[in-house]
């Protein structure tokens, strides 16, 4: 028996809270529980640890030991887990529940009411779901069954008001994943145990979810509609709950049919009258299937009163169950109750007159066959006056056409269909492809193929044999749009794989396309998927063509510059973006650049600037035409071109049009970039797409000084989020052009220029050139100039300087990115674990501070004291908890290169980190001490 | 910024006594803390060894102070509020008393009795009031300091439960004590004693600030193993 004295031993070694967490986690027996518990050690459970929006619920050594020995002194630990102070942490509530299951459920009984009080209130259940579930198995096996059963009212308990929007899943306390499994696993020894009171908990479970999911709140009609074939297409099939669509649902329905079929007689006759009190309709269903498997345990009179039923007859709802208990039972029915139920089949089904009316002409072939499904099911329990009838009627069917069977209710879209597949059109003469365009007709129904998925089969055709159908481009002139539009963008499809296309007749039928009508064809196009006139095709083809503008072999024939020019100057006339489609679709939905792309003007001029760049550099003229600089300098105007869209196209393409004609370019700066206020949409508009898709030159730099200088001013302004979308960053983008300029010494003086705007800007800007830099000196920092290296560095010590001469270094966020600079070979050792051990004094977070773990490990055997310095610091960032546990081998190796060390001080300074690591509980390296070696 | 001791970045010591392992690594750490506290513990080392009558309450003094102080260099452990001292609140409050025993009704017999009349109105509206509000403003009681101060410097994920923990804090009591006693006069001690103290008082220093977490669980194990196995 351990003693207070051995106690006191112990607590004088303990000098942290981890201390004495091994201590517990030490010991095997149970005789130290008296000591423990007069020495207080039993009387402060950790509460959650909440910081910020994180909470941390800490695990309890005492509470774990007490679960190690429950079994062997249960008596003393219920002793001491009864007189535990209250906690709100799931974590110790894990623990004792677990301590319960370990000792006889006589004793564990006493924990009932705090385990189910945690159930129904912990905030986060953690574990404790699959601990109560063993302790309910442990209760199972020792006949505590009115504990077990109230255990898992808690643990399989939903809420009481559920969601009833579609598509909603039920709310439960638990993870609904943590849900099905534990209900699969308990279900059975729980009905087992407890029979029909088992049933009851689940079903009750179950119809409290439903009642308060009825489609109509309002109506309290018995049974009520609970949509259940749409969750639960077949009561009979039990296949996984988790491949289904209300897993939750489906695991009660499951634990209610199965159980009930496992109940004795007594218990299952109980049971079956509980489900039919039940108000969901699935239990009628579960009640059905249930006579089709059991049929021998329902006597005459229940089977009357579930099957002779005019309303469970014609109840589409019950068919599948109702057909097979039917099938499975008829003949146990008295021949009166026959009789009538023939009688009801030869009425019809209740809502006949509702019926007649939605099928029409079909109405008595319905009919018929709905007769004939459950005269089938009769079979030879049909009354003997009635059998010719019966078999005359269901000799009409084939057997398969009277099976009871119900498509699972599973909508899936996959998108327009086709009544052609692609390798059918490819089977077919592109004449007789031709004709079946011009006149097959889509029957307009629900998912039935239309001229959209014909098209797209047309497109895949062409992708496939592009030469073939482009050579005919001719013959599809005269067409629908959308089969125009598909066969120009598989020939597009087609070019980006390098295929060769055919372009005159290509051409031709584009310029047929643009002489027709651009007005709306299809008032209905919309529901009949189709193009509402030529509009779409427009902008295939500006797209077409720009991808035609190569200097590959499958390009478009020089000879055709003219003809392709001719076409773009009318593409770039089309109304699209209108004020209205800029409003409607641009703004918060979507960026200037990419509307640009997506509007027929915007992609009509993408293709015209790009024609510009190759009437240089493939035909090797000195310029566009005047036509074509006439059109651009018209577009590019905001007096004569309206859209921001549209205007984004000339940042985008603002290095080429320096390439073509750097005068040119230089005169129309002030075009593309309009410093006046009131444009500053169309500023924003071309900056954005020229920082982020173009690259930073030195004409660029040249040209742009200004709208650089501008940027770096705004970069940060609430609106510039409206231009930079779908991940871009202008930070990000602006210092991918600041950090070359730079490099190359271009813009590289801190005293004047960009650099002097970069000091004194937003620090989110600094913070994306720190990083920027630091990943280039790793990268590629031997492909650098030595005065580059040189230059940044001196940069970041300027930065340094700066902020070290600041009051407030809060805001400071390039402090946080050094971290992608440590490890860089271009670097000396020495300087970055300076820089980093500056870094670390001033901020408690820094990016990426794996990098400058793993850059430590060689470090260390330069300077290891330093080394071992900055692991300190790194294991303290509050960021980064989980470092040195993510990076063992990175921190072992540093310590274990400062401990083998010749620096006195460093091995010194590496033991004490050893052991300071393991008494915060970070990480154990303790076999990396030397032995004999000491702290001090 | 962290709160914790940073290890072996402190430049090496030029002046002062000759230190052991231990004294070293104490004065380490708390030099990386901040230098003040390790040239107090430097000064009390350096008295104690002068041998002269009153060395060893100069280095008493140190070391009070040097506990004292302690938890002024470590972040976040609440320090001592501006505003009027305890003595001087109570003064005020006694004159308060006085002037409403003088002028009151109330107070008769060296007893208070009866309807509560201006002068003991004043008495506890100003008076009182005043005073508990000077209470309330005071700094932590040291106690609760201290108490704070152990918790900075565990750094574990665990709190250390508060019967250890107040084991800790009447430790540190002792030893504060014990020098506070030796450096006013009131308490006498041999050099052997103080010597004694002293190293008891490094170490519960060191304890806490250069932890032996990897010693200290093998002592803790070899106990559990005696105690269960008879080892």
């Amino acid at each position: 028996m351990a003693s207070r004295e051995d106690v006191e031993r112990v607590l004088q070694r303990v000098n942290r809270g981890s201390d004495l967490a091994f201590f517990f986690d030490q010991l095997t027996s149970s005789e130290w529980i008296a000591a423990l518990q007069e020495a207080g050690l039993f009387s402060a459970p950790p509460d959650p640890e909440i910081d910020g929006d994180f909470v941390r619920y800490p695990s309890w050594a005492a509470t774990r030991y007490l679960a190690r020995v429950a079994a062997d002194a249960p008596a003393e630990v219920l002793a001491v887990l009864l007189e535990l102070p209250e906690t709100d942490n799931p974590r110790v509530h894990e623990e004792i529940t677990e301590a319960a299951a370990a000792m006889p459920a006589a004793n564990a009984v006493r924990l009932v009411p705090k385990v189910r009080t945690w159930l129904d209130t912990d905030g986060h259940l953690l574990l404790l779901p699959d601990r109560v579930a063993e302790l309910i198995e442990h209760f199972v096996d020792s006949g505590a069954v009115g504990e077990a059963l109230h255990l898992a009212e808690g643990l399989f308990g939903v809420a009481d008001d559920q969601e009833v929007d579609f598509g909603q899943r039920v709310v439960t306390r638990l993870q609904e994943h943590d849900y099905v499994e534990l209900l699969g696993r308990l279900a059975g020894p729980l009905t087992e145990a407890g029979g029909a009171k088992a049933v009851n908990l689940f079903a009750s479970l179950l119809d409290k979810v439903l009642w308060s999911r009825r489609s109509d709140p309002g109506d309290a009609e018995s049974p009520f509609e609970d949509v259940s074939t749409i969750w639960r297409a077949d009561i009979a099939d039990t296949s996984n709950p988790h491949s289904r669509f209300e897993p939750v649902l489906n695991a009660l329905v499951d634990a209610s049919y199965l159980c009930v079929a496992a109940l004795e007689d007594t218990e299952f006759t109980e049971s079956v009258l509980e489900l039919e009190r039940a108000g969901a309709k699935v239990f009628r269903r579960v009640l059905l299937q249930l006579v089709a498997d059991e049929a021998g345990r329902f006597d005459a009179a229940n089977l009357r009163r579930l099957l002779v039923d005019s309303e469970a007859l014609g109840d589409s709802t019950l068919e599948l169950e109702y057909l097979r208990a039917l099938s499975a039972s008829a003949a146990r029915l008295f021949l009166s109750d026959r009789e009538t139920l023939t009688n009801q089949v030869r009425n019809g089904p209740p809502n006949r007159e509702f019926l007649a009316e939605r099928f029409g002409d079909d109405w008595h072939e319905y009919l018929r066959r709905w007769q004939a499904q459950r005269l089938a099911a009769m079979g030879d329990a049909v009354p003997d006056g009635e059998k010719r009838w019966a078999r005359d009627l269901v000799s009409a069917f084939d057997d398969s056409e009277l099976l009871p069977s119900r498509p699972t209710a599973v909508a899936t879209w996959v998108g327009p269909t086709s009544p052609r597949t692609a390798e059918e059109l490819l089977d077919t003469s592109i004449e007789d492809v031709a004709a079946f365009l011009r006149t097959w007709e889509p029957s307009g129904e629900w998912a039935a193929p239309s001229p959209e998925g014909l098209g797209r089969s047309l497109a895949a055709a062409v992708v496939k044999q592009p030469e073939r159908f482009t050579e005919r481009a001719a013959d599809f002139a005269g067409l629908e749009p959308v089969y125009v539009r598909s066969l120009l963008a598989g020939a597009r499809d087609a070019l980006n794989s390098d295929a060769e296309v055919a372009w005159t007749p290509l051409l031709g039928l584009c310029e047929w396309v643009v002489s027709q009508d651009r007005g709306t064809m299809h008032s209905n196009w919309a529901r009949e998927d189709r193009d509402p006139g030529w509009d779409w095709t427009w902008t295939e083809i500006a797209r077409l063509i720009e991808q035609g503008l190569t200097e590959r072999p499958s390009r478009v024939p020089d000879a055709m510059a003219s003809r392709v020019e001719n076409l773009l100057l009318r593409l770039v006339t089309h109304p699209d973006p209108t004020p209205e489609t800029e409003n409607q679709y641009g703004g918060t939905n979507m960026d200037p650049s990419s509307l640009s792309i997506n509007t027929t003007r915007g992609e009509a001029t993408h293709a015209l600037l790009r024609f510009a760049w190759w009437t240089k550099k493939v035909l090797l003229r000195d310029q566009p035409s005047a036509a074509v600089r006439g059109a651009l300098e018209r577009l590019m105007d905001s007096r004569s071109e309206p859209s921001i869209a549209v205007h984004s196209a000339f940042g985008r393409w603002f290095g080429t049009i320096a390439w073509l004609d750097r005068p040119w370019a230089a005169s129309v700066v002030g075009r593309i970039f309009p410093p006046e206020p009131e444009k500053e949409a169309f500023w924003w508009a071309a900056w954005s797409a020229f920082v982020v898709f173009d690259r930073p030159t030195t004409a660029a730099h040249e040209l742009l000084k200004d709208e650089y200088g501008r940027a770096v001013n705004v970069v940060g302004d609430d609106n510039e989020t409206l231009y930079f979308r779908a991940g871009r960053d202008h930070a990000e983008a602006l210092a991918g052009h600041l950090l070359p300029y730079f490099v190359w010494g271009v813009d590289a003086d801190p005293k004047e220029g960009l650099v002097r705007d970069l000091l004194k800007g937003k620090p989110s800007l600094r913070a994306e050139f720190v990083e920027q830099a630091g990943r280039l000196l790793r990268d590629h920092g031997r492909d650098l100039e030595s005065d580059a290296v040189q230059r940044l560095m001196g940069l970041w010590e300027l930065m340094r300087s700066t902020i070290n001469q600041s009051e407030d270094t809060s805001a400071n966020f390039e402090v946080e990115r050094f971290s992608w600079w440590c490890g860089a070979e271009v670097l000396d050792t020495e300087w970055w674990l300076e820089q980093l051990q500056w870094v670390l004094s001033l901020s408690n977070q820094i990016d990426a501070a794996f990098v400058a773990l793993e850059a430590l490990t060689a470090a260390a055997h330069s300077d290891p004291r330093a080394a071992v310095d900055i692991l300190d610091r790194l294991s303290r960032l509050r960021t980064e908890s989980w470092l040195i546990q993510g990076h063992r081998d990175e921190a072992a190796s540093v310590l274990a290169t400062a401990i083998s060390s010749t620096d006195a001080r460093a091995r010194r300074a590496a033991v004490r980190l050893v052991h300071d690591l393991g008494a915060r509980e970070v990480a154990d390296f303790s076999h990396l001490l030397p032995a004999g070696s000491s702290p001090e | 910024m962290t709160d914790q001791p940073r290890g072996d970045t402190s430049p090496p010591r030029t002046t002062g006594p000759p230190l052991d392992g231990r004294q070293s690594a104490l004065f380490e750490v708390l030099a990386a803390k901040n230098e003040i506290l390790s040239q107090m513990y430097l000064g009390a080392l350096d008295a104690m060894g002068r041998g002269d009558p009153e060395s060893l309450v100069h280095s008493g003094h140190s070391m009070r102070e040097l506990l004292e102080k302690l938890p002024v260099f470590f972040d976040e452990v609440p320090q001592e509020r501006a505003g009027p001292s305890l003595k001087d609140a109570a003064r005020t409050l006694l004159d308060h008393l006085d002037r409403a025993k003088r002028n009151s009704n109330c107070w008769s017999d060296d007893q208070w009795s009866g309807e509560i009349d201006a002068p003991l109105k004043s008495l506890l509206s100003k008076g009182l009031t005043k005073f508990a509000d000077v209470v309330a403003a005071m700094k932590p009681p040291r106690r609760s300091e201290r108490k704070e101060l152990l918790r900075r410097v565990d750094g574990g994920p665990l709190p250390m439960p508060e019967v250890v923990e107040d084991l800790r804090v009447k430790e540190w009591e002792t030893h504060a004590g014990f020098f506070q006693g030796v450096s006013h006069h009131t308490r006498t001690v041999q050099a052997d004693e103080f010597r004694s103290m002293m190293w008891q008082c490094e170490q519960f220093l060191l304890d806490r600030l250069v932890p032996r977490t990897f010693d200290d669980r093998a002592d803790i194990a070899a106990i559990v193993r005696e105690v269960e196995r008879g080892e």
